[in-house]
């Protein structure tokens, strides 16, 4: 792996950006799930989002949002490229049908499997921002620091997102028509 | 004419609706954080180590 010239980080600032990276990985396999469909190939993604972030080390300015640094790193290393590859657009039903239900979220009739499924037929700039906001609870910020923009857009996403998944949802549940 | 420095009374909140496709979208978060970390991860993060000239003391 290419390693940048740049300051070197001392052995605090190492152990820190590694700690940082750690507390990140649960997060990080919910975004690379919610984004791939199929859970070791999202692990595939975060440990490839991984070793850029590493990578790129010297790039991160210390004290700044380490986070959206982060998902932003995961989110274009698979807009720019592992999207592409067919084996990461596989739906899984059966790893969804292990997702267990919230008791709140039974209650009012949607389940995990059908809002995934929702999820996945939305424009991918709604979906990212979706699985950002009302998913990972990146702030408005940080998801247009993730996604490169502007809070408004990310707002109007997200409201149009949530819209088009209502009305997936209950087309799915609406009573065919004879 | 004086300022009123009276802080003013917090205008109450609307009540925030339990949406459910959010509450879906947490589930699928939470769910993944409550799974262990494979192990392969923590290899991953073994092997993430400075090269030697990346160290600098302090």
């Amino acid at each position: 792996m290419p390693e940048p010239d740049a300051e070197p980080l001392s052995a605090d600032e190492l152990d820190a950006f590694k700690a940082q990276m750690v507390a990140m990985i649960p997060a990080l396999r919910g975004f690379g799930r919610g984004l791939c469909r199929d859970r070791v190939l999202a692990d595939d993604l975060v440990q490839e989002a991984m070793m850029r972030a590493w990578a790129s080390r010297h790039t991160f300015i210390p004290g700044s949002n380490f986070r959206a640094w982060i998902f932003m790193i995961l989110r274009n290393h698979y807009f720019s490229g592992a999207k592409k590859r067919a084996r990461y657009t596989v739906w899984d039903p059966e790893a969804a049908e292990r997702i267990l239900v919230q008791d709140a979220t039974q209650e009012s009739g949607v389940h995990v499997e059908d809002v995934m499924r929702a999820i996945h037929r939305l424009p991918e700039q709604q979906r990212e921002i979706l699985l950002l906001v009302a998913g990972a609870g990146l702030s408005y910020e940080e998801a247009a620091q993730v996604t490169g923009a502007n809070m408004g857009t990310v707002k109007s996403r997200l409201n149009r997102g949530r819209a088009s998944i209502r009305a997936l949802l209950d087309d799915a549940n609406a009573p065919a028509v004879a | 004419m004086t300022e009123d420095k009276q802080p003013k009374p917090k205008e109450p909140q609307p009540p925030v609706a339990f949406d459910p496709v959010e509450a879906a979208l947490r589930q699928i978060f939470d769910d993944v954080a409550a799974e262990d970390i494979p192990a392969d991860f923590a290899d991953l993060v073994a092997q993430l180590t400075p090269k030697s000239s990346d160290k600098k003391d302090k």
